[in-house]
Formats: C-alpha cells, structure tokens, sequence
C-alpha cells in the first residue's frame, strides 16, 4: 500500500459488492463510493510505518493462544436447532434446489 | 441502588428479586407509550419473574433454615435474585438474538453464552434483551434495525456505542448490570455517554462462546455499572478459562475480588501504593484536534486527582498511537468480511429466496438483511483483504499492531497505568454523525489501542459538561488502562475514584 490517494472505480466497486454477496441496488452507489474513498484514503497513514523491521506477526504472546486437544464433546439437541431457522425439514437445513424444475 | 446494597435487602428480606424485576418491567412498558422511548431493553424476557420469584423461594427456605444456610446460599450463588441486561448479540438459550439487525429476525439461540451460563449458575436473573448498533458496528446505537437507544439523561442525545442498550438501561435503573461487548471501545465509550462505569476486560478473561463475532482479534465481553464493585462481583464469577473458547484464560485475582465484594466492599488502591504508582498520559491524545475543552478540563482534574494521591504522572510519546484508528479500521473491517459471510440466510434467522439458486438467494438475503453501516464495512473489509484492490493494506496494519503491541507492553515495564480521556467530546445529538462514518469513527480514537493491545480499561464517569440548553449536564468518561490481566489494579484504583467522589455515576441519586 502506497500513501498516493486512492480512489474506487465502478468495476472495482461491482466486483466488492459481487465479493460481499451485495446487490448493486441495495445501496446508493454514489454515496456509498464516495464514502468508501474516503474510508480507503484514510488508511494511507499506515504507509508511514517502514514495516521491514516489524514482521505482522512479531506481536507479543499471550496466555490465549494455547489450542486444547480435539475432543469430541456432546453437540447441540436438534429440537433446539431447529429454532435458529425457519427452513427446517427431516432433521435438516432446507436449501434451494440445484438440480431438476425449478435449480 | 447497587448489587451489594440489593444483596444486603435480600438477605434481609427487605427486598424480593420479583420486585426487581417488576420495576424493570414496568418501567419498560411505560417506556415503550412515552413520546420519545429510550428504547434501550428490546425486551423484558417473559421467564424473568418465574425466575425472580424461584430465587425469592431459596432465598426464603434458606433463611427459614437459619443464618448459617443463609451465608452459605450467598457464598455459593453471590448474584442470587439480581437481573441484569444481556446485549442482543449475546446467547440466551431459547431467547431472541438478533444482533439488532434484520437478517437475524426469527433466530432464537439453541444454547447459553458461558458467560451467560455462570452468571446464571451464581444466581443472576436475565432480565432482557438490550439494543445495541447492528452487529455492534457503531459508536452511537443509531445504527440499529430497531431504532436508535437514546440517552437516559436527555433524549436529544445519542447513548453511545454499540453497547448503547446495556449502559442505558443501567444508567436508567432498570437493571443492576449489564452485559456488552466491545471489539474497539463499545463498552467504554456508552459508559462514558452514561455517565456509569464500563470494564473492557482483558482479551481472553471472559469466554465468547455464544457470543456473535465481530472483530474476532479485538471481541471481548464487557461489564456495565454504578459502582467498580457492582463490575468486580460479575467478573469474577464470570472469568476463567472455558473449554469451548481457546482464546480464554483465567484471570489470577478473580477469587480475590470475589471475596472483597460478597465480604463488603471492594478494597481501594492504598495511599501508599498510590505513591509508588507511575502513570502515562500519551502525548498523542493530549495533541487530539477536536478535543472539547470541556473534555480536557474533567480529564486535567482526573490528572490532579492522581496527583494529589501521590501518583507520579507523566505524558509519554507513543508516536505509532497516531496510527491506531485506521489499523484498528483495516484489522476490524477484514474480520467482519471474513465472520459475516456466515449468514447467508441458510443457517440463521431471516431467508429471502427469489427461487432462482444458491447466489440470488444469499444477495436477496444479505442486500435485504444488512443496514448500511454493515454493508460499507463488509465491502471495505473485503477491499483490504484483496491484495489484486488494495495491495498488502492488510499486512501493513497487522505490522502496525504488533508493534503497537510491543510498544504498550514496554510502557508497562516504567508504568503501572495508562489514563487518558474515553472520547473526544461528550455524547452528541441523534443524527448528528449518522451519514458521516469518517466522523463516527473518529469518536474511537482514545478507546481503540486497547482493544488493539489486549489489555484491560475502565471508563469512569469523571465529570460532566456545562448545562445544555436543557439544563441537562452531560457526562464526560475517563479510562484507566491497565496491563493484560490487571483487571485487579483498575478496579481498585477506580474504587478509589469512588471513595473519593462518593454516588458519582448516573443513576445513583435513586437509591
């Protein structure tokens, strides 16, 4: 990333919003670019900070980042998964069609 | 009232957990018919006064059976029949979760949030959902599917965010404490608009299981209330290292501050610790365009407090501070992208099916379900991430933290704390920042290094403004920041705080 202002154009918004699983017409584009721009151009501060002697991942350790073992523990009951979603059927999540009338 | 003043009434038999949880009800329908609602509690659960009146029973049975039962019913469940709030993107098992946004309508969560879960196990009551902004993306609580949660002190105000829900309700005295969550200061910055206390713990103090992600780097659960005590006696039944969350460890002084808080009071930072205290004031927040006067008035006289304790105070360079907001932005924006690709409306909540396959069902569903502020974060989340758009942004920002990390870490070598103001001004009127998210973001600006350097902060009510053109003073916060796992050290130099400005929060005149 270099410190030189940025700006999005519309192709680059169309594959973001393809990217984000976001319909064109869900939003005011124009304000949305240029908020994005403004965004975007804000975060060319961090081209202040010469990274070659600070890996990404040179953080300190902590206490959280031990994993435990994989063990196998009991799952949720299914009366109680059904209730996260409407489309529910024989002991599954409902999904559209892929195949035959109506994919 | 206080936790400790309402656990000493039910063990009196002064005071019933059903009245608690009546007065929150009541108070909650006639806000619902005011003119301008508060709109903080989204609902009061309906189970909440079987629970209330359960409680009362044990409580009643065990003082029936004789003092001794009765000190041992409080030792073992030391929040029996006290409510408290739950933020909308925290598990309740068999209650509504919907992060405050529409594409989570219909989903009730299948199991307890562990720190829903202990805080039940020792006897607490949730009392009811809160608002907050959508999928806790904001710093005002405007932006939620459900409208936003104004400011209990005066309404033409915005209450803070994203936690916005769960401050209110405890500023207004409808719940004892609250639950939020903060990902870059949205536990501190409400308190700080309420005028209450609010605990950033620690990354890793409180389990996320069953807490909806956000920033999965920067997500932690965070405590709202009156009073440091009111703040200890949760943690520490809530703390602790959980199977069902790798990132989660145990915090070495929670048995400490439970003893202090179910025994009496919490114990305050001595006058003699105070002496050997150093603490850091970030030249860089000193330098902040946009810092009410007002603000820095409160936060000079926060300085001279400490001073006059016997602390050393000292303003320190941290030059890579300046980079701290658009670090946060790209780091938190990337893990947005990646943790709400999840709904895609065939798991959770809310499906929108044009009947045309798998892709126009998860845009129908998204581009309906997402409010705006949601959407810009996941496109700008998605920009960053791609190296073909926006070359090595992410990596850079990752360098800027761990070197932020570092760097607080080595300041925590010469210094025991770190304060500075929560925000740059006090709450601002609804609808002022709304369409401007440079300008909303940029209310982070003090909260955020916390977040990114893993360490734990208290806000704490400080002071207040000038009369508005109401009349109404509002609150200004002020953080104390201690280092990973100092959870204890902030709390009690908070308590001393208290000692020291006796009934400070909002809410406390109502005993």
């Amino acid at each position: 990333m270099n410190s030189e202002k940025r700006t999005i154009d519309e192709k680059t918004l169309d594959a973001l919003l393809q990217l984000s699983r976001l319909s064109p017409e869900s939003t005011n584009m124009q304000v949305l670019k240029s908020q994005v721009d403004q965004i975007v151009e804000y975060f060319g501060i961090l081209s202040q900070y010469d990274d070659s002697e600070n890996p990404y991942d040179a953080y300190p350790s902590t206490q959280a980042e031990k994993l435990r073992g994989d063990t196998v523990v009991k799952g949720l009951e299914i009366p109680d998964v059904k209730k996260m979603t409407p489309e529910f059927m024989d002991g599954y999540f409902r999904v559209p069609k892929v195949l035959g009338e109506g994919a | 009232m206080t936790i400790s003043q309402a656990r000493e009434a039910l063990m009196e038999g002064t005071l019933t957990s059903a009245a608690l949880v009546k007065k929150a009800a009541d108070e909650f329908e006639a806000d619902k018919k005011s003119a301008v609602p508060m709109n903080a509690f989204l609902e009061i659960y309906d189970d909440a006064s079987s629970l209330a009146e359960a409680a009362d029973k044990e409580i009643a049975a065990a003082r029936e059976a004789g003092e001794e039962a009765l000190e041992k019913l409080f030792e073992e469940k030391p929040l029996i029949g006290i409510p408290f709030g739950v933020k909308d993107n925290i598990s309740v098992k068999g209650k509504k979760l919907t992060c405050a946004s529409r594409i989570l309508d219909g989903y009730v969560a299948p199991y307890n949030a562990t720190v829903t879960a202990r805080l039940i196990k020792a006897g607490a009551i949730p009392l009811g959902r809160c608002n907050q902004d959508e999928f806790a993306m904001g710093s005002s609580t405007e932006y939620s599917s459900y409208g936003p949660t104004r400011n209990p002190l005066n309404r033409k105000y915005v209450s803070g965010g994203s936690s916005g829900g769960p401050a209110a309700v405890v500023a207004a005295n409808q719940a004892l404490f609250s639950l939020g969550t903060e990902t870059g200061g949205s536990v501190r910055l409400p308190a700080s608009y309420c005028g209450i206390y609010g605990l950033k713990p620690t990354y890793g103090v409180l389990s996320r299981w069953g807490v909806v992600a956000y920033g999965s780097s920067l997500d932690q659960v965070g405590i709202f209330g009156k009073t440091p005590a009111d703040i200890a006696l949760p943690l520490s039944v809530m703390a602790g290292e959980d199977f069902y969350d790798d990132t989660s460890a145990d915090l070495p002084d929670a048995a400490a501050l439970k003893s202090e808080t179910t025994e009496g009071t919490l114990a305050a930072m001595t006058e003699e610790a105070f002496s050997a205290m150093k603490v850091a004031i970030p030249r860089q927040f000193l330098e902040t365009k946009g810092l009410d006067p007002e603000v820095g008035k409160v936060f000079d006289e926060t300085k001279q407090w400490f001073i006059k304790k016997g602390a050393t105070v000292e303003v320190v360079d941290v030059p890579v501070l300046d980079a701290s907001l658009a670090c946060y932005y790209v780091i938190a924006f990337s893990e947005v992208a990646s943790n709400l690709s999840r709904f895609d409306g065939i798991r959770y909540g809310s499906r929108k099916d044009p009947g045309e396959g798998y892709d126009e069902l998860y845009i129908k569903t998204r581009s309906e379900g997402f409010g705006p502020e949601v959407k810009r974060r996941i496109i700008i989340g998605n920009y960053v991430l791609s190296e073909q758009f926006s070359g090595t942004c992410y990596k850079k920002a990752m360098s800027v933290r761990a070197r932020m990390q570092r760097e607080i870490q080595k300041l925590y070598e010469t210094y025991d704390l770190i304060i500075c103001p929560v925000c740059p001004t006090a709450a601002f009127k609804l609808g002022q920042k709304y369409d401007d998210p440079m300008a909303m973001y940029l209310s982070d600006m003090f909260t955020i290094f916390v977040n990114l350097a893993r360490i734990c902060s208290i806000s704490v009510p400080a002071g207040f403004k000038s009369p508005d053109e109401d009349g109404v003073k509002m609150p200004i916060g002020v953080q104390f920041a201690g280092p990973m796992f100092g959870e204890a050290k902030i709390l009690s130099v908070a308590q001393a705080w208290e000692n020291d400005h006796p009934g400070i929060a909002v809410g406390m005149e109502e005993k």
